[in-house]
């Protein structure tokens, strides 16, 4: 039987915020909604063209409570099925908004999760609580990924 | 092709619509009772301005012809349905002092109001790159996705703030 929270993701999966950002090519679905294996789910956002950067990230999302607070996630590597190594993280200019949400040393959960406050890893310990930038219901799994398309394709987004 | 998937903007939030590319599109609003009221227009697809003409002269749009097919229309490429929209939406955006100003058609995303904005500011690209457009009054901060039309509600003005975007540092 599917929990809330999995009814929650699939009803977003197939809505217009997330349908119309997947039809536009800003990030592409990994499987079928259907096929999910809960609490998981990959998704590929579109990168700006950098010398030595790919044209999509491969994102593993872990749902886990979704809807009813930030989920988690990480850059994947599909040859090995594990986190992406830390090396092989997107860079970005020094300073940057960019570059602190994927910074993979200094935090709780080093290239295993991001350092934003809508990843679930990143608020142990950290009041984040000004509600411009924090987590809310609203923010869907298309946010997310709109978000990371906003990053990846970012001025200050520098490649691998 | 028979069937197609379609974005519908404009009564209530957006949502995604099934149709027949052999529908007209009166048909199709009336279904969804999305029908413009007097004074309000439909508009189809999107405009998004390529950075490197971030201010384009000539882009007045007509309103579509509810009486023609969807097909005719080129929704199967085009995809998003604004309807109950104004003819244009004039927008400010404040930033140190200035306070820009131009028109817009409702299909126009926030993407492109954003550069268009940098380009009269005369931001560079580079060292504005954290700068965002913040709603005002609310605070909100839209996806660069969003349409004016699904920020408007039927209004035919926005104003939005440059804000620069915070990640907050926490308190290990």
């Amino acid at each position: 039987m599917s929990s809330n929270a999995q009814r929650l993701l699939e009803a977003d999966l197939a809505d217009a915020a997330f349908r119309a950002g997947l039809l536009r090519g800003d990030w592409a679905l990994s499987g079928a909604p259907a096929h999910l294996a809960w609490p998981f789910l990959f998704t590929e956002v579109a990168a700006a063209p950098r010398p030595n950067g790919p044209e999509r990230w491969l994102v593993r999302w872990d749902a886990t409570n979704y809807g009813s607070g930030p989920i988690t996630g990480g850059f994947w590597d599909a040859e090995t099925n594990a986190f992406l190594a830390k090396e092989k993280w997107p860079k970005a200019r020094p300073g940057s908004v960019v570059a602190s949400v994927f910074k993979t040393e200094g935090w709780a959960a080093p290239a295993q999760g991001f350092y934003h406050p809508w990843d679930r890893t990143a608020l142990a310990g950290h009041p984040w609580t000004d509600p411009l930038w924090a987590w809310k219901p609203e923010v869907t799994i298309a946010e997310y990924n709109a978000q990371f398309h906003r990053w990846l394709t970012s001025e200050d987004y520098l490649g691998q | 092709m028979n069937s197609v998937e379609l974005f519908l903007h404009g009564a209530g939030r957006p949502v995604v619509i099934e149709a027949q590319v052999s529908d007209s599109l009166r048909d199709v609003l009336a279904k969804h009772d999305a029908l413009p009221r007097d004074g309000e227009f439909v508009y189809l697809g999107e405009v998004r301005h390529a950075k490197d003409d971030p201010d384009p002269k000539h882009e007045e749009q007509v309103p579509a012809d509810l009486a023609l097919t969807l097909m005719a229309l080129g929704l199967p490429t085009k995809r998003h349905i604004h309807t109950r929209a104004p003819r244009v939406i004039a927008v400010t955006v404040e930033f140190n002092g200035e306070s820009p100003h131009r028109v817009f058609g409702p299909n126009t995303t926030v993407e492109s109001v954003l550069v268009w904005a940098k380009h009269r500011l005369h931001i560079d690209p580079v060292a504005g790159a954290e700068l965002v457009l913040e709603l005002v009054p609310g605070g909100e901060v839209p996806r660069m996705d969003a349409y004016l039309s699904d920020l408007a509600h039927g209004r035919a003005e926005l104003t939005f703030k440059l804000v620069k975007e915070v990640n907050p540092q926490g308190a290990v």
